[in-house]
């Protein structure tokens, strides 16, 4: 379970990003928060992993409070993975990967053997052909692979996602959604952090949206509903799109409506 | 620990007796000698020489690694930070104030002012270049060059002796010390590859974005200040003992990295043994080449560094980090 319990926060020199903040995305569930650019998404997930301290109230993963916690036992907590990462360029793959082991490293021991969770991670995004190569020599999407697996081997009952698939192609996306499905139903809380208003609900995660006055409004079921509330946060006219038994919406663009995608694409 | 880290340890041991080798054996003839002064030349001018010059290069070698570590940046070291500089001219302002103090007092007083000088040279810079890392090596050779003008000013009021001190400061050099100093120096240096040692793989993850290594479990912010804690003392350590002996720090790392890697639990070591290892040869060839030049082994240390590291910045963006 993460909660946030009337979090207040800004960045120094920033706009107030959040006032009495309190929500909870409990295990079990992806969550998905978007809004438009600069209303604090990643801000949201930064201090729900305890990288950012709160001004007022406090944000819990399974109880503890991490803005204020030790790091080891807020690693063991929660798992990060950022919209950038820096990998050193020299690693291979493997060591890289298996850096996410390091918050078991003292006592307690972790609950699953590290060869079991390599294994998994390294099936889970598909880096067995990538293993031994340095970092330096991956794409965009490979390098976020690697550091999704990185999380996996963290092993943690939490998972906060920056953007996760923003480099993934399609066929990646896939291996995405089934990771994080599996890890929904392990039991454990993930969240995650996207622009994209379609593919959550696509893929039957819980999606909230997150204001520019910073409150996290989920979102509604009727398609009018859906409708005032999208416009109203992205201050954009918006058109539906039926798709796999989900109103997708999109822009409308000036010179007419955006062309709907493939109607054979399935979630 | 792999295969390849424990040949790479293998190797660098190797490297250390070779150079222990042409520090002990390289030299002045001493053919025309009796046997008893011969072990008393071997004990009590070339060991503590050998120990110092093999101090004061793994010093530099871990130094350089740890700076390396701390900014993620592939070329810095003690000497181009300006923390050396700072350092000699610390030691230099202690030469100053001991004046014709007990020698008991010196190593402890030279030491603690190398120390406090690179701390603080270290401190002011980073305060000034902000998160600029290129600003800070650049302020860091700004200081280096204004540091020597500064310790030759500081010359100007010594006795003439201690102005050889100090020119010797400058350039690098090897000095016959009393047996304890290399041995204070050696246990400083071998504390901080222990320490560097059950660091473990924190170290390794001080390498990663600052969110990343913060969300493993790292305490970056604290874990970045003691690396530049235990890269100061050893360059304000290896600086007390011989001066400003430029290019192993920077150097003796990247080639610790081509050798076993990435890991800074071998790494660590590796680079105070290649470092060691390089100034005790360095030192050999210094003494061997005597009778046709004399020059210290800081001279041989620049002209042999130069290049490589010229060679380490032509190889591109690879190698640096920014």
């Amino acid at each position: 379970m993460i909660r946030f319990e009337g979090v207040g926060f800004a960045h120094p020199e920033g706009p107030r990003l959040f006032e009495g903040l309190d929500a909870r995305f409990p295990e079990g569930r992806v969550s998905a928060v978007a809004g438009p650019n600069g209303t604090g998404k990643s801000t949201l997930l930064r201090l729900a992993a305890g990288l950012l301290t709160p001004a007022e109230g406090c944000a819990r993963v399974s109880g503890l409070d991490m803005g204020r916690a030790h790091p080891l036992d807020r690693a063991k907590r929660a798992a990060y993975v950022p919209q950038k990462s820096l990998l050193p360029s020299d690693w291979p793959v493997g060591d890289a990967v298996a850096l996410g082991d390091f918050p078991h490293q003292e006592r307690p021991p972790a609950p699953r053997p590290l060869a079991v969770r390599l294994a998994e991670a390294r099936a889970a995004f598909a880096l067995e052909p990538l293993w031994d190569r340095p970092v330096a020599s991956l794409s965009g999407g490979e390098a976020q692979r690697v550091v999704l697996a990185r999380a996996l081997v963290q092993d943690a009952p939490a998972l906060l996602l920056d953007e996760p698939a923003s480099h993934l192609d399609l066929r990646r996306q896939v291996l995405l959604h089934h990771a994080l499905e599996r890890l929904a139903a392990e039991g454990r809380a993930v969240l995650l952090a996207t622009h994209d208003v379609n593919l959550p609900r696509l893929w039957g995660f819980d999606l909230f949206l997150l204001d520019r006055r910073g409150r996290l409004r989920p979102f509604p079921p009727s398609e009018p509903e859906q409708r005032r509330l999208l416009e109203e946060v992205y201050e954009t006219p918006l058109v539906p799109t039926p798709l796999g038994g989900v109103t997708c919406w999109f822009p409308d663009v000036e010179a007419g409506r955006v062309p709907a995608p493939p109607r054979q694409i399935r979630p | 620990m792999s295969g390849r880290e424990r040949w790479a340890l293998g190797a660098g041991l190797g490297a250390l007796l070779a150079g222990l080798a042409a520090a002990l054996l390289l030299g002045a003839p001493l053919d025309g000698f009796a046997a008893s002064e011969r072990v008393r030349l071997l004990l009590e001018i070339r060991l503590p020489e050998a120990l110092a010059a093999a101090a004061v290069g793994g010093a530099l070698g871990l130094a350089g690694l740890l700076f390396q570590l701390a900014l993620r940046n592939d070329l810095a070291d003690p000497y181009v930070m300006g923390v050396a500089g700072g350092a000699a001219f610390g030691a230099s302002a202690a030469l100053l104030v001991l004046g014709a103090a007990p020698a008991a007092l010196s190593l402890p007083t030279r030491g603690l002012a190398a120390f406090g000088a690179g701390l603080l040279t270290l401190a002011l810079l980073r305060r000034v270049a902000g998160g600029r890392v290129l600003a800070l090596l650049l302020g860091g050779v700004v200081a280096n060059t204004a540091f020597a003008a500064g310790a030759r000013a500081l010359a100007a009021a010594l006795s003439p002796g201690q102005l050889t001190q100090v020119s010797a400061l400058l350039v690098g050099f090897i000095p016959t010390p009393p047996l304890q100093e290399p041995l204070v120096a050696l246990a400083v240096g071998l504390a901080a590859v222990a320490w560097a040692l059950a660091r473990g793989r924190g170290l390794d993850l001080l390498l990663l974005a600052d969110d990343e290594a913060a969300s493993l479990g790292v305490d970056v912010g604290r874990a970045r200040e003691r690396v530049l804690l235990a890269g100061t003392l050893l360059a304000a350590t290896a600086v007390t003992l011989a001066g400003m002996v430029g290019f192993v720090g920077l150097l003796v790392p990247h080639a610790a990295r081509a050798l076993a890697g990435h890991r800074h639990r071998s790494l660590a070591p590796l680079s105070f043994l290649l470092g060691a290892a390089v100034l005790l040869v360095a030192h050999g060839v210094s003494k061997a080449l005597a009778p046709v030049v004399l020059l210290p082994v800081g001279a041989y240390t620049s002209l042999l560094g130069a290049p490589a590291f010229l060679a380490l910045m032509l190889r591109g963006g690879r190698g640096v980090r920014g």
